[in-house]
C-alpha cells in the first residue's frame, strides 16, 4: 500500500517497480462506481450467447502480474472486499460467478494506492483491508531532489527548475481552507514541460499551478500573485 | 497592462512566505510605508499603486514576521524612533534573506537593493541594538522594505491579551452579575476599558504626550459613550481592536443582564405555531437540564412594514446548483442499463424474445447495474438572525444580510433540486423564548410568500445556539423523514443568551451538535463573517463539518465538499452502529 499525497511520484515509483522486476503491470483507476465485477470479470452477450469476460484483477492473477488499485479509496468498500482472500495467507481469488478459485502464482502482486489526505472522513480504506497490507509512505521530494526530477523529466535549465521549486514549496506551506490540494511534484514537472514547449514560464505556471489547484476566484486571484513573484 | 492590485491579492503570497495566515491592508491615513502589527501586513496606497513595489512590501513584512523581528517585547524599545525602526527592518530583513535564502522568489532576493548587502546580525537583539546605536550605517533604504511600527504591534498584542483578560475575569466572576442593572453594567464596561488603558500606559510609563497619542490612536475616550456606540461598530480600521473588545464585552453583559423584554419586538404572537421544549447540557453539572428551553415557530411580522431585502433575494448561480445536486444521492439498482455489472434476466428475455421474433434495431440494455441516482435528502437550513449579525462585516455588508442571502441561495437550489428543503431565522430572549421564525417550510415550494417573509424578518435578541440545533434535529427525525438528513447551520459564531455563554454555551452547542450526528443527521456549520477566531470555531463546532468564510461568495466551491463530508461521516456512524446491533 503506498500512501502519499497526489503527484508525489506513487504511480511512477510502481511503474519503475514493473520495470526493473519485468512484470506485466495492470492498473486499475478505482471510482466509485467500480463494482466487484469489474474488477473480477463478467458475463457479455454475444451474438445469442453468454460469454465470461476476466476482470483486470482476475487477468492479473491468471498472468501473475503486478495489479495496481490506484486511488483504492474512491472504490466502495464492497468492492474493495473482493481482494481480502487475495491479500492474505490464501493469495486465492474466488470468481464465484464462475464457482472457479484461483490461486494466485508467486509473481502475482497487489498494489493499492491512495491520499491519505484527501478527503480522509469522506472516504477511508476498511480496518479489514488496511490490516492486510503493507504500507510505504511517500511525501514531496527535498528541493534538491525535486529541482534534479525537474531538470531530468522536463529538461529545463537548473534556474528554471529552481524557480519553480521554490513555488511548490511556497504553496506547500500554506495552511489555507481554499486551497484542497498543494502544487505537486507532478504540477511542477508539467509546469516545466508546457515552459519546454514555449510557453512563458509565467503562462505555463498560471495554467498548471494557479489555475489548477482551486475554482475559489479569491484563492486563484492570491495564487496567481504567488505565481507572478516567483516565477517572475 | 497591469491592473492595481488590491491588498487581500496577497494574502497567500503574505503567509507563505510568513508561514501562518495573514491578511493584507490599505494602510490607514497618509501612512508612508508598509508595516506589519504581527496580525495584518499594512501597505500604504500610494506603495499600492505600483504592482512590484506592492509585491515587494509583502514580502519584506512577511519575511520580517517569519523571522521573529516583530516580537512586541522585543521593539518596545523603538517607540518614538522612527529612523531607528526603519534601520532595524533593514538589518532584519538583511538577516531574514541570509537565513531563508532557498525558500524565496529569484526576483526578490536579487532585487538590486540587495546587491552587496549582506547580513551584519545574527539575531533580532544585535539588530536592534546596531539600529539604536549611534554608529548605525546611513544605508539608503529602499522604499518597499517599509518599517517596524512598535505601537502598532503593542496595540495588536493588547487587543489579543485584553480579550483574554476580559474572559479570565468573567469566568471568574460571581453569576450575581445578572443581578445588576444595564446602567450598572455599562459604567462596568467603561471601567474595564479604561482599565485597560492604563495598563498601557504603565507599559509606556512617563510618556505624556505619547500616551495622549496612543489614545487617539486607539480611538478611546475615557468615558465612554451610551448604548449608541454599540451599534456603530463596523469594520473601522484603527479603533478596531479595542472596539471589539468593547463590543464583546458589552454583548456578555447584555446577555446576563436578565432584562427580558415583555415581548420580543418585531413579532407578532398571534400565529403562534408549534411550542416544543428541550433539555439543556450543564456542563457544570455535567447533566441535562430537563425542560429547560422552550422553542416556539412563529411567522415573522415587522411592525414597521416589509424591509427592502432585494440584496438578499438574489438569484443563486447555476453553479450552486451543480455543486449541490450530488449530494445525499444513494446507490440504487438500474435494470435495463447497456452497461452493467450484471445481466437484468427479465430484460434478457424479452429481448431474446424480439430477436427470435426478428424485430430489428435492438438495443443492448440487458444489463443492471448499481448506480448513485436516488435522491433522497432532507435539509434544514438555520440562519442566525440575533441582534449581533447587524454588525458590519469586512465588506461592508451587514452579517445578517450576508447570512440570509447564503441561507435563501442554499434554500432555493434545494429547492429546485427537488429536495425537501426548510428554511428558517433563530433569535432568543432567555430560555423561556427560542423563536423559529418560519421563511420557508418543508412543504412549500420557493414562491413569493416566502420572500414576503424573509422581509418581515428583524435581527434582533440574542442567540442560544443549543436549542436551535436541537429543534432542527427534531424536525429533520419527525417531520421531514428521509433517509439522508441535512442541518445547515449559518452564523457569525457567537453563543449567547441570558445565562447562556462562554463554556456553558459552547458545551451545550457541542452536545445539541454530538445529539444530532448520533441520530443521523450531518451537521455543517457555516460561519460567515463574525469576529471569532478559527481555533475558537473549531473547538465548539468541530474541525470537519465547519466552514469559515469571509466573504459569501465563497460557499459556492466549497459548500458541496463540506455537506458530503458531513453526510459521509453520519452515514458511516449509522452504518457501524447497525453493524454493532446485528452482532
Amino acid at each position: 500500500m503506498l500512501k502519499g499525497p497526489t503527484g508525489c511520484g506513487k504511480t511512477r515509483f510502481i511503474q519503475n517497480m514493473a520495470q526493473e522486476l519485468d512484470r506485466p503491470l495492470i492498473t486499475v483507476a478505482c471510482h466509485e462506481d467500480l463494482t466487484a465485477g469489474d474488477l473480477v470479470g463478467r458475463f457479455l452477450l454475444e451474438s445469442s450467447e453468454t460469454k465470461w469476460q476476466d476482470g483486470p484483477l482476475t487477468r492479473a492473477v491468471r498472468e501473475g502480474a503486478i495489479c495496481y488499485l490506484d486511488e483504492i479509496v474512491e472504490a466502495r468498500a464492497d468492492t474493495t472486499v473482493v481482494i481480502h482472500p487475495l491479500a492474505d495467507h490464501r493469495r486465492e481469488l474466488n470468481i464465484e460467478r464462475l464457482g472457479e478459485r484461483l490461486l494466485a502464482p508467486p509473481e502475482f502482486m497487489l498494489v493499492l494506492s491512495y491520499n491519505p489526505g484527501y478527503q480522509s472522513v469522506l472516504k477511508d480504506l476498511k480496518p479489514s483491508t488496511r490490516q492486510r497490507m503493507v504500507a510505504i509512505e511517500l511525501t514531496y521530494p527535498s528541493p534538491e531532489v525535486e529541482r534534479r526530477i525537474l531538470e531530468i523529466e522536463a529538461g529545463v535549465d537548473a534556474e528554471v527548475a529552481d524557480r519553480l521549486v521554490r513555488l511548490g514549496q511556497a504553496i506547500r506551506k500554506l495552511d489555507h481552507e481554499g486551497l484542497p490540494e498543494v502544487a505537486s511534484t507532478r504540477a511542477l514537472v508539467s509546469t516545466a514541460m508546457l515552459f519546454k514547449s514555449g510557453l512563458s514560464l509565467r503562462e505555463a505556471s498560471e495554467a498548471s499551478i494557479a489555475r489548477a489547484l482551486t475554482d475559489d476566484p479569491i484563492a486563484t486571484r492570491q495564487l496567481l500573485e504567488m505565481v507572478q513573484a516567483f516565477v517572475a | 497592462m497591469i491592473a492595481v492590485p488590491d491588498p487581500d491579492w496577497f494574502n497567500l503570497l503574505a503567509g507563505a512566505i510568513a508561514g501562518r495566515k495573514i491578511s493584507v491592508h490599505t494602510a490607514p491615513g497618509a501612512e508612508p510605508l508598509a508595516y506589519c502589527d504581527s496580525q495584518r501586513i499594512y501597505v500604504p496606497a500610494r506603495i499600492c499603486a505600483n504592482h512590484l513595489d506592492a509585491r515587494n512590501a509583502v514580502l519584506a513584512q512577511s519575511l520580517l514576521l517569519s523571522a521573529g523581528s516583530l516580537d512586541a517585547a522585543l521593539i518596545r524599545s523603538l517607540v518614538g524612533r522612527p529612523v531607528a525602526a526603519r534601520r532595524y527592518a533593514w538589518l532584519e530583513i538583511l538577516r531574514a534573506i541570509d537565513h531563508r535564502h532557498d525558500q524565496l522568489p529569484l526576483a526578490f532576493i536579487r532585487h538590486p537593493a540587495f546587491a552587496g548587502r549582506r547580513r551584519c546580525t545574527r539575531n533580532a537583539v544585535e539588530s536592534l541594538e546596531l539600529a539604536l546605536g549611534k554608529t548605525a550605517t546611513a544605508d539608503a533604504i529602499p522604499d518597499f522594505i517599509g518599517s517596524v511600527r512598535p505601537v502598532a504591534t503593542l496595540r495588536a498584542a493588547l487587543a489579543r491579551e485584553g480579550i483574554a483578560a476580559l474572559m479570565r475575569r468573567r469566568r471568574d466572576a460571581p453569576r450575581s452579575v445578572s443581578t445588576q442593572t444595564p446602567e450598572l453594567t455599562d459604567e462596568d464596561a467603561a471601567t474595564e476599558a479604561s482599565v485597560i488603558l492604563r495598563l498601557f500606559e504603565s507599559a509606556l510609563a512617563g510618556a505624556g504626550p505619547v500616551s495622549e497619542w496612543l489614545k487617539k490612536l486607539l480611538g478611546m475616550r475615557r468615558s465612554l459613550g451610551g448604548r449608541d456606540t454599540r451599534a456603530s461598530g463596523g469594520g473601522g480600521g484603527d479603533e478596531a481592536p479595542i472596539g471589539r473588545i468593547e463590543r464583546a464585552w458589552r454583548r456578555g453583559v447584555h446577555a446576563v443582564e436578565g432584562t427580558l423584554p415583555p415581548q420580543a419586538p418585531g413579532f407578532d404572537h398571534h400565529e403562534q405555531g408549534v411550542e416544543c421544549s428541550y433539555p439543556e447540557w450543564d456542563c457544570v453539572r455535567r447533566v441535562y437540564r430537563d425542560g429547560w428551553v422552550r422553542v416556539s415557530e412563529i411567522d415573522p411580522r415587522r411592525a414597521e412594514g416589509a424591509s427592502d431585502v432585494s440584496k438578499v433575494l438574489v438569484a443563486p448561480e447555476r453553479e450552486l446548483q451543480r455543486q449541490l445536486s450530488s449530494l445525499g444521492l444513494d446507490f440504487e439498482m438500474n435494470r435495463a442499463q447497456r452497461d452493467g455489472s450484471d445481466l437484468d434476466v427479465g430484460r434478457l428475455i424479452e429481448r431474446a424474445i424480439e430477436m427470435r421474433v426478428g424485430v430489428s434495431g435492438l438495443i443492448d440494455d440487458v444489463y443492471r447495474a448499481s448506480r448513485r441516482t436516488r435522491r433522497d435528502l432532507g435539509v434544514v437550513v438555520l440562519a442566525d438572525i440575533s441582534g449581533s449579525t447587524e454588525e458590519i462585516g469586512a465588506n461592508g455588508e451587514s452579517l445578517f444580510h450576508q447570512h440570509l442571502r447564503a441561507a435563501c441561495q442554499m434554500a432555493r437550489t434545494f429547492d429546485r433540486l427537488g429536495d425537501r428543503i426548510a428554511l428558517y431565522g433563530f433569535q432568543s430572549w432567555g430560555r423561556h423564548l427560542v423563536q423559529f421564525a418560519r421563511i420557508k417550510g418543508h412543504e412549500e415550494t420557493w414562491n413569493a410568500a416566502v420572500a414576503g417573509r424573509i422581509a418581515d424578518l428583524e435581527p434582533a435578541g440574542y442567540t442560544r445556539t443549543g436549542a436551535a440545533i436541537r429543534h432542527a434535529h427534531r424536525l429533520l427525525r419527525t417531520s421531514i423523514r428521509l433517509p439522508n438528513r441535512l442541518l445547515i447551520l449559518i452564523t457569525d459564531g457567537f453563543s449567547y443568551d441570558q445565562d447562556y455563554e462562554e463554556h456553558y454555551a459552547e458545551a451545550d452547542t457541542r452536545k445539541a451538535l454530538s445529539e444530532a450526528s448520533a441520530a443521523g443527521i450531518a451537521c455543517v456549520v457555516l460561519c460567515i463573517g463574525g469576529g471569532q477566531t478559527a481555533e475558537r470555531l473549531t473547538a465548539v463546532f468541530g474541525a470537519s463539518n465547519l466552514l469559515i468564510v469571509d466573504d459569501a461568495r465563497q460557499i459556492t466551491c466549497r459548500i458541496r465538499r463540506v455537506c458530503a463530508r458531513a453526510l459521509a461521516a453520519v452515514s458511516h456512524r449509522t452504518f457501524a452502529t447497525s453493524a454493532m446491533r446485528n452482532h
